[in-house]
């Protein structure tokens, strides 16, 4: 006789969701992705772990590239109807296995890629040993993983003194350790872009990546061109690449240094030293992004970034040419008088509380004085 | 004695919105509306400004001098010097005291009405924000129906509402009080009211699209954009007073761009009134002139936007909510953002297909949806997939109902009133009901009858009356109505079927010629054992003749359907009944008791009657509040409309006791 728990059977109201787009972000992921994979994936052979629906196969098809895919059967089921469609000369291999100790011989491959596979192994050291004796001498291991800075107590986020510890041991050379995918959201949210990454409003934003050309080319630029060159903790993901060969040339070292700059110039708020280290800078920089913002929705994208940032008390004016500084600094000034005006009601509104006063009578007075108040209201300079 | 107070909900409902009370007075007979503005037809209405009009001049004067000074001390506190000398300068006094006018009227229609709900449109101006505080404060549920959507996040005063309950049209709704951090009121997503009628006017569209260019003289050929200006309410810095001029300007620019291009194309105007429409109109001719464009055809209107959204090809607004209308009725939606709308926007998310334009773009964006082949068709697409994001009830048209059911589940209970349950120990003081169409059902001539809960003796003495020398003997457990009964029928034993000595008075197996049940199957815990009981006694072509209330009645599993199972005292479910029975129910119960019905019959609820008239064709369908039925043939329609069934049973053959 089978037992039926009540619980089994009761039904409650689910939580609210979010009703945008499942993955508001996919595109500009997918434009991310097919970046990494041009720049950091060697061919033409690449194991491709954690496979999953198929998702990342097209950027690495793109390239020309030979995929052998591997996941555990389970997530195999979909990916397989994908591959058994693509022409025979697109032809990849599909083996069933374990996404931290892969199937195949030693020095199978020119590269693995794992995205969104470390969270899935039980220890990243054993996973990235196997993944690395995957690949032959001179070939690569590409992974991500949850930014060590932001998830500090996550076994899952190694840092960049583990990664350097752990290369040396393995007699793998740590080639770029670089925050990744600052604006994608999702599952590894970005504590920096909190609370703005909660509301409804970014979100909606953010959906425009899929049907907004200019929004998505800004994205990409600040990704790559701005981004990807700062210190890990500025995005809630990390891209990690490693070389199967030991560092004879002071890489390691190269890369320790430049990253405790970028860490001390950023901590210091200092944006012309980070500017520095930056692959675009100056006038060109600006006038990249001037063209950028010019697109209405890129425009709102940068002013909501720049009201943000403000907030948190970064100034990232000197990023934005003349005419897009004073714009989002127009728009802040508004947001701030809003505020003090709201601020000044709600006063008015808990002092009438306080007294015998009716304190519906000053809520109803803020609709007729409220144009009056924010004429009289200081503005503050932008 | 008094009369108790008639039970009332004040209404400052919007009149696109106010068929809410039709539907509601329509769940709540004898509710009485207590209304701001048009009177609203089919419901009993009284006008709010009576009870303004008696509000004595001198009461409200005195209690404003009595507040003027607090107000005046609070506000300067609270402006802490931020705006220079005299802050108090600022309070529009004659605001404060019309508001007070308004609450002592409030008091006032409570005198006259029991007020079990306060309803409103918007709750931000003082009119509104008075109304939902004085209930607040009164203790009178108050439900916000929202007018509009804040397609741009909800900007300072529109940030703080008073009414806790808050209808809101769909998910987008939502999103942005959540994001000005408004999300502990009670969110109840309904659909707007105003829009149910979307859904059937998307359908018509072709032909009020014809009448709209016939009126305006539109060109047939011609691709039509519609602009809907807008204005500005100056309660945020954000604000561009110069508003309407400045969204105005780009589009009879774009306008003007593509007719140079060659496109045939017209443009209509839908303006809003603000104070002095002939200045206004005059105001727009001197704009476009100076623009050069004097010798354009433009349809300048201040008529109902719904016309003109029916015919045009394209739409452009500035977050507004003819945008949405526009997606219910899949016109392509183009915003125009000024700087506010970048500042304070996204308006839409990208799945709702509405492109999103600046005055540079919004030209292109023009020429790609008007000349180029597929685009308004895949944006009409994507805006009616999406639409319901914004409006649950896009496709359904249902809004009203929801918002009606939310109301009337939001009305202070009325008084308890003494329950149905409270009559069983009171003695029984049903109607007599004499059902002769049961005795004429009798066949043959009865000489002996058995009247099982024979009641008052009336039916009894019409089988007596029918039937010369009929012996009728009555059983009745009530005493009372026992006593009544031997002054009608021959004999009356009183006790149940199963306790009395039927022996004794005579009653041998086969000595039955008939058995009444009238209505009283349903009230026996065990009417199956009462009809083999009465089986064993009966003649071979013996009648059992009975009634049941008939529970598939659609008024009582329309009730159910709703929600209610309401007993009565009499009416079906009844407060007496412990079984309930459909027609196929006690065919079966016939069969499983040793019975064959041989004959039946069926009594119409007078209140279904005129369903079961209307019904020409067949099969045919019941649409009810939220249900429907489908595929009824006639006889089955019957039955839904019947109010008592009537059997007349003999012993199956073959069958032993």
């Amino acid at each position: 006789m089978t037992e039926t728990r009540d619980e089994d059977l009761m039904w409650r109201p689910q939580p609210r969701t979010s009703s945008g787009a499942a993955h508001p972000t996919q595109r500009l992921q997918e434009a991310l992705e097919a970046h990494l994979v041009t720049t950091h994936v060697r061919g033409p052979a690449v194991l491709h772990v954690g496979i999953g629906a198929g998702r990342g196969l097209l950027p690495l098809l793109q390239a020309g590239l030979r995929v052998t895919g591997v996941d555990a059967e389970g997530p195999l089921v979909a990916v397989r109807g994908i591959v058994a469609d693509l022409p025979p000369s697109l032809r990849v291999e599909l083996r069933a296995g374990d996404v931290s100790m892969p199937p195949g011989r030693d020095s199978e491959f020119d590269s693995v890629l794992a995205l969104g596979a470390l969270e899935r192994v039980p220890a990243w050291r054993d996973a990235v040993r196997a993944w690395s004796r995957a690949v032959r001498p001179g070939g690569v291991v590409v992974f991500d993983a949850p930014s060590h800075e932001q998830h500090p107590a996550s076994p899952a986020a190694p840092g960049v003194a583990e990664l350097v510890e752990f290369a040396q041991a393995e007699g793998l050379t740590l080639k770029a350790l670089a925050p990744w995918g600052a604006f994608l959201g999702g599952h590894r949210p970005n504590a920096l872009l909190r609370p703005l990454e909660q509301t409804h409003r970014w979100r909606r934003l953010l959906s425009w990546f899929a049907g907004d050309d200019a929004l998505l080319e800004l994205g990409l630029f600040l990704e790559l061109f701005v981004v990807a060159h700062l210190h890990p903790r500025v995005a809630g993901q990390v891209l990690v690449v490693l070389e199967r060969a030991p560092d004879d040339d002071g890489a390691h070292e190269l890369l320790t240094k430049r990253l405790a700059a970028m860490d001390a110039a950023s901590r210091a708020r200092d944006l012309a030293a980070v500017e520095e280290m930056l692959p675009v800078r100056g006038d060109e920089l600006r006038a990249a992004l001037e063209k950028l913002v010019a697109a209405p929705r890129a425009r709102m994208f940068v002013s909501q970034l720049y009201d943000h940032a403000r907030a948190q008390g970064v100034m990232i004016d000197r990023l934005l040419s003349a005419s897009t500084q004073a714009w989002c600094a127009r728009a802040f000034v508004a947001g701030r008088a809003d505020a003090a005006l709201m601020e000044l009601l709600d006063g008015w509104t808990t002092r009438a509380e306080a007294t015998s006063l009716q304190p519906g009578l000053v809520r109803m007075l803020g609709y007729p004085m409220a144009s009056r108040i924010l004429s009289r209201l200081p503005r503050e300079q932008p | 004695m008094t009369q108790p107070k008639k039970r009332a909900v004040i209404s400052f409902l919007w009149p696109a919105q106010q068929h809410v009370l039709q539907e509601l007075c329509r769940r709540e007979p004898g509710l009485v509306v207590v209304g701001h503005g048009r009177v609203v037809p089919d419901v009993e209405f009284a006008s709010f400004v009576s009870w303004f009009a008696r509000v004595p001049a001198d009461l409200t004067h005195t209690r404003t001098e009595a507040q003027r000074a607090g107000l005046v001390s609070t506000f300067t506190e609270a402006c802490g010097g931020a705006l220079g000398e005299s802050p108090a300068a600022l309070i529009p006094w004659e605001i404060v005291s019309e508001s007070l006018t308004l609450r002592a009227a409030l008091d006032a229609v409570c005198v006259d009405y029991d007020v079990a709900l306060v309803v409103l449109s918007e709750d931000l101006t003082p009119v509104g924000r008075t109304v939902a505080d004085w209930a607040n404060r009164r203790g009178v549920p108050c439900v916000h129906v929202l007018h509009g959507i804040p397609l741009l996040s909800p900007y300072t005063v529109h940030a703080r509402p008073v009414a806790q309950t808050f209808v809101v049209f769909g998910e987008r709704c939502v999103e942005a009080y959540e994001d000005v951090g408004a999300d502990d009121l009670e969110f109840h997503v309904l659909g707007n009211p105003a829009w149910d009628a979307l859904p059937t006017v998307r359908g018509q569209r072709a032909s009020l699209a014809q009448q709209t260019r016939a009126k305006y003289g539109i060109g047939e050929s011609a691709r039509l954009i519609v602009f809907a200006t807008t204005w500005d309410a100056s309660q945020t810095a954000f604000a561009d007073p110069a508003i309407h001029r400045n969204t105005l300007v780009p589009v009879l620019r774009a306008y003007q761009q593509l007719l140079a291009a060659g496109v045939d194309v017209e443009l209509v105007v839908k303006d809003r009134v603000n104070a002095d429409i002939e200045a206004e109109k005059r105001q727009f001719r001197a704009l476009v002139e100076s623009l050069g464009m004097a010798d354009c055809k433009i349809v300048h209107a201040y008529d109902n936007g719904l016309h003109f959204l029916a015919a045009a090809d394209v739409i452009v607004a500035v977050n507004s909510n003819m945008l949405v209308e526009a997606m219910h009725l899949g016109v392509p939606a183009i915003n125009l953002l000024n700087d506010m709308g970048l500042m304070m926007g996204p308006s839409f998310d990208e799945q709702s297909g509405v492109i999103e334009v600046d005055d540079e773009t919004l030209p292109a964006a023009l020429q790609l949806v008007l000349t180029q082949p597929g685009v308004a068709e895949q944006m009409a697409q994507r805006h009616l997939q999406r639409v319901a994001h914004y409006n649950v009830g896009a496709h359904d048209g249902g809004s009203t109902r929801r918002v009606a059911k939310l109301l009337q589940q939001k009305m202070t209970p009325r008084p308890p009133t003494r329950g149905a349950w409270q009559d069983l120990d009171e003695p029984r003081r049903e109607d007599e009901l004499v059902r002769s169409g049961l005795v004429g059902m009798l066949s043959g001539t009865p000489r002996v009858v058995l009247d099982v809960g024979c009641g008052r003796g009336a039916t009894g003495a019409l089988v007596r009356e029918r039937f010369e020398g009929c012996r009728v003997i009555g059983v009745e457990a009530d005493a009372a109505l026992a006593a009544q009964a031997q002054a009608r029928l021959q004999q009356v034993l009183v006790g149940s079927l199963g306790a009395v000595d039927l022996g004794a008075a005579g009653v041998v197996p086969g000595s039955l010629d008939a058995v009444l049940f009238v209505d009283v199957l349903a009230r026996l815990a065990d009417p199956w054992r009462a009809l083999l009981q009465v089986r064993a006694l009966l003649a071979t072509d013996g009648d059992v003749v009975l009634s049941v209330p008939n529970v598939r009645n659609l008024l009582t599993i329309g009730g159910l359907l709703g929600g209610s199972w309401t007993y009565e005292e009499q009416g079906t479910p009844g407060i007496r009944h412990l079984r309930f029975f459909t027609r196929r129910d006690v065919a079966t119960m016939a069969q499983q008791t040793g019975y064959r019905i041989v004959q039946e019959e069926l009594v119409f609820d007078p209140r279904l009657q005129p369903i079961f008239e209307a019904a020409t064709s067949f099969p045919t369908e019941v649409n009810g509040d939220r249900f429907s039925l489908k595929d009824i043939d006639r006889e089955e329609l019957a039955e839904l409309c019947a109010a008592t069934l009537y059997f007349r049973l003999r012993k199956a053959e073959g069958s032993t006791s």
